[in-house]
C-alpha cells in the first residue's frame, strides 16, 4: 500500500483526490461556458447544461463533502432535501408557460 | 468514521454522530428548500416570459460570471484542503488554505461588485423586469452566503492562530460543509442565469 493509499484510508479523501477533482470542476466549468456559445438547440443546450452542473454538484457533495465516507444518516440529510426540492418543481410545473 | 481522531471528537449523540456536523447538515437542508423557492419560481415564470427573460439574460457578462465560477471552485478546493490538513493535525496548512480561501471569497464578492455596479449603471435595478429581479435577489441571497462564510472563516482563522482547543477538526468540517454548499448553489446559478 503506497503512502497516498495509507493517507487515503486514515482520512478520507486524499491531496490528491481534492486537485483531481477540481481539474474534472474546471474542465466541466469550461464545457459549460463552450456549451453556451454552440449552435446547439436551445433545449439540448439546456438539458446539457443542468446534466454537466449536478455532475459538478456530485463530485462537489461526494468528495469535497465527503458523502462518500460519511454515514447513512447524513447521505438521508444531504439527499432528502434535494428529492424534495425537485417534487417542488415538478409540482409546479403543471403552471409553467402560464402568464402569473 | 472510526479513525483514532474520530474518537476525540464531541458531542456524539444517540446517533452516533457528532452533533454539531448532524445540525450542520440539517441547516444545509432547509438552505436547499430555500434556494429551491427561488430556483422553482424562476424556472417557472422563465417559461412564462420566454422572449424578456431571454433578452436580459444576454445582458450579463458572461465572462465575469465564468471567472467567478472558476474563483468559487478554487475556493471549494482551498477549502478542502483545510480541512484535510485539520485531519492530518497540520495547523500551518490549515492557517494557509484557510487565508487562501478567505481571499478567493473576497474576489468573488469584488467581482460580484463589480458586475453589480455595471448593471446599475446602465440602469439596470430589481425594478427593471421579472428577469432582473430574480437576479439581483437569488445572486444577492447567494452573495450574502459568500460574505458569511468569509466572516465565519476569518474567525475560525483567528482562532487556529490561537491555537484554541475548542477549534476542533469538526468546527473547521462544519465551516467547510457550509462554503462547499454556496459553492453548490453558484454551479446551479451559474448556468440558470448567465447561459440560458
Amino acid at each position: 500500500m503506497g503512502d497516498d493509499m495509507k493517507e487515503h484510508v486514515a482520512h478520507g479523501p486524499s491531496y490528491r483526490d481534492y486537485v483531481a477533482v477540481f481539474a474534472g470542476l474546471a474542465v466541466l466549468t469550461a464545457a459549460t461556458v463552450a456549451l453556451s456559445y454552440s449552435g446547439l438547440a436551445e433545449g439540448l443546450r439546456h438539458f446539457l447544461a443542468f446534466t454537466i452542473a449536478t455532475a459538478k454538484a456530485v463530485l462537489v457533495g461526494m468528495i469535497f463533502m465527503h458523502l462518500r465516507f460519511d454515514r447513512r444518516l447524513i447521505v438521508a440529510c444531504a439527499v432528502t432535501p434535494v428529492v424534495l426540492a425537485i417534487l417542488f418543481i415538478l409540482a409546479i410545473a403543471p403552471d409553467i408557460g402560464k402568464a402569473p | 468514521m472510526s479513525t483514532p481522531a474520530a474518537h476525540r471528537l464531541r458531542p456524539i449523540g444517540v446517533t452516533g454522530l457528532d452533533n454539531r456536523k448532524l445540525g450542520m447538515w440539517i441547516f444545509l437542508a432547509s438552505e436547499v428548500m430555500l434556494f429551491a423557492g427561488f430556483i422553482g419560481s424562476f424556472v417557472n415564470l422563465r417559461a412564462a416570459n420566454l422572449v424578456t427573460m431571454t433578452e436580459a439574460a444576454g445582458l450579463l457578462n458572461r465572462p465575469l460570471g465564468a471567472v467567478n465560477t472558476f474563483v468559487l471552485i478554487t475556493s471549494s478546493l482551498t477549502m478542502a484542503m483545510a480541512v484535510g490538513a485539520m485531519h492530518r493535525g497540520n495547523r500551518a496548512w490549515v492557517k494557509l488554505f484557510l487565508l487562501l480561501t478567505i481571499v478567493l471569497g473576497c474576489g468573488f464578492l469584488g467581482i460580484k461588485g463589480v458586475e453589480y455596479s455595471e448593471k446599475f449603471a446602465h440602469h439596470y435595478t430589481p425594478h427593471t423586469n421579472l428577469f432582473f429581479s430574480f437576479y439581483f435577489i437569488m445572486t444577492g441571497l447567494h452573495a450574502l452566503h459568500v460574505f458569511v462564510g468569509v466572516v465565519l472563516m476569518t474567525v475560525l482563522l483567528a482562532s487556529v492562530a490561537a491555537n484554541s482547543a475548542r477549534t476542533d477538526e469538526v468546527v473547521v468540517e462544519n465551516v467547510g460543509l457550509y462554503w462547499h454548499f454556496v459553492d453548490v448553489v453558484w454551479i446551479f446559478l451559474f448556468p440558470l442565469l448567465y447561459l440560458t
